[in-house]
């Protein structure tokens, strides 16, 4: 794997030069290779790791501890990028079937699919190489979406998706479909737009048990008239939201299934089956009622 | 009630939120002001350009109200996540010693499960600050306890009591 310059691995980390060779000396870490004219040449694996534990932890020594001890499991996602780099679907597709050898489906999708996917999105420069990843990605999961076994639970989780199409949001949405239907769960994937006359057919035929926001492209207007909508309906499921999708501002009371697909499907699957829905079913109608 | 439901507001909100909600380092304690990176760069900005040794979070700017303060940030399992440089002082931890129980470091005359309760109440997300009085190394002192994030966890700010 060819390394990284300095000024290209700061620029992916969103820090300077200067700061990430400090990093190197107090905490030797990431560790960059030196070339044959010194210059320094880090790793992609290590700056992804780091990357993505710089978003999950509130300083930098933990952010390197967390990086450090993902250590070599990451790898195999920036071998996902480097396919996108080489528009190479096929080799995109190889590497998805090495990891379902290994691990499961969902955790393909969360530990290989989506972190490559979070490179190609944060590189300045390579809009084709993630528009390509974004597109292999959809087809991949609407494939494995079709291979689902049917619904084996009675509860229906109708899905509002606010997020832009063709993008890391979108797919995180569409990973969440995917595990929600592996779940066993009946699932629908509605626009957060969608006018109520339009909404009353989907949610007669799937009568959900609980309804999610997805994507952060709602506003608190939007949101408003889609809880009038569904509650207009008849319908008094729990509303909940998933990867912060409610708007900041405001008062809301809605609460989050995680940031994560598995998260999310394990709150739920728990929430629907575990005592603890009634009380959250009830705290989540209540906000419901006062959009 | 407010909730920090994400901290890169939509366009749409980020005029209203500017004048409550502040950015800072969570080990140099210096206040950026609001919230302006697009969500879709979250890594913008993520990392402190003035120390490069913490991360910049949100928290309502009534929970912190001025720069260099003493603070822990503290997840909903009650334990700390990071600490300023000014708390590492007051507190005596070393940097590093991070993912230790809070009630490891600090009590509270008005028992532990009331500042238990406070701690996850901010880390669930609501913002809006409230004081408890807490004994840190046999010095009572106020903690103004507001959700910050992302990701989401408590901001504690120790300060003394008021008098
Ligand atoms: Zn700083």
């Amino acid at each position: 794997m060819s390394g990284i310059r300095t000024n290209a691995a700061a620029e992916l980390l969103g820090v300077s030069p200067n700061t990430l060779r400090s990093w190197e000396r107090r905490f030797g870490y990431p560790e960059p290779r030196r070339t044959a004219g010194g210059h320094r040449q880090y790793e992609l694996g290590e700056l992804e790791a780091l990357r993505r534990a710089l978003l999950e932890t509130h300083n930098i020594s933990s952010a390197i501890q967390v990086a450090r001890q993902r250590g070599e499991g990451l790898g195999s996602s920036s071998r996902l990028v480097e396919a996108f780099d080489r528009f190479d679907e096929g080799l995109a597709d190889r590497l998805m079937e090495e990891s379902l050898a290994l691990r499961s489906i969902e955790r393909s999708v969360e530990e290989l699919l989506l972190p490559a996917l979070e490179i190609a999105e944060s590189r300045e420069g390579r809009e084709a190489e993630y528009e390509l990843a974004c597109r292999w990605a959809t087809g991949w999961l609407h494939a494995a979406r079709r291979v689902c076994p049917a619904a084996s639970r009675p509860d229906g989780v109708l899905l509002f998706d606010s997020s832009p199409g063709l993008t890391l949001e979108g797919l995180q949405v569409q990973a969440l479909e995917l595990g929600l239907r592996r779940a066993g769960f009946r699932v629908l994937l509605l626009s957060v737009g969608l006018a109520q006359e339009r909404m009353t057919r989907a949610m007669r035929a799937l009568d959900p048990t609980a309804l999610v926001l997805c994507g952060t492209g709602a506003t608190l207007d939007v949101v408003g008239r889609l809880v009038y909508s569904v509650r207009q309906l008849g319908s008094s499921a729990p509303l909940f939201e998933y990867r912060g999708a409610m708007p900041v501002s405001g008062s809301h009371n809605i609460p989050s299934l995680g940031g994560t697909p598995s998260e999310a499907v394990r709150n739920l699957k728990a929430m629907v089956d575990g005592s603890a829905f009634g009380r959250i079913a009830a705290v989540a109608s209540r906000a419901g009622s006062r959009p | 009630m407010r909730h920090l439901a994400r901290v890169h507001p939509s366009t749409e909100q980020r005029r209203s939120n500017r004048e409550e909600l502040t950015r800072f380092c969570t080990h140099c304690a210096e206040l950026f002001g609001a919230p302006t990176a697009p969500a879709d760069k979250p890594l913008r900005g993520r990392v402190c350009g003035n120390c490069g040794l913490g991360v910049i979070l949100t928290c309502s700017s009534a929970t912190l109200t001025a720069p260099r303060a003493a603070f822990l940030v503290v997840t909903a399992d009650l334990r700390v996540s990071a600490s300023s440089r000014a708390a590492e002082d007051v507190l005596a931890i070393p940097d590093g010693s991070y993912g230790r129980p809070l009630l490891s470091l600090l009590t509270s005359p008005a028992g532990i499960g009331e500042l238990a309760r406070a701690v996850i109440r901010a880390a669930n997300g609501t913002l809006a600050p409230s004081t408890i009085p807490v004994l840190v190394a046999s010095k009572d002192l106020e903690a103004r306890i507001g959700g910050c994030g992302n990701p989401p966890a408590a901001l504690l700010v120790l300060e003394p009591v008021a008098s």
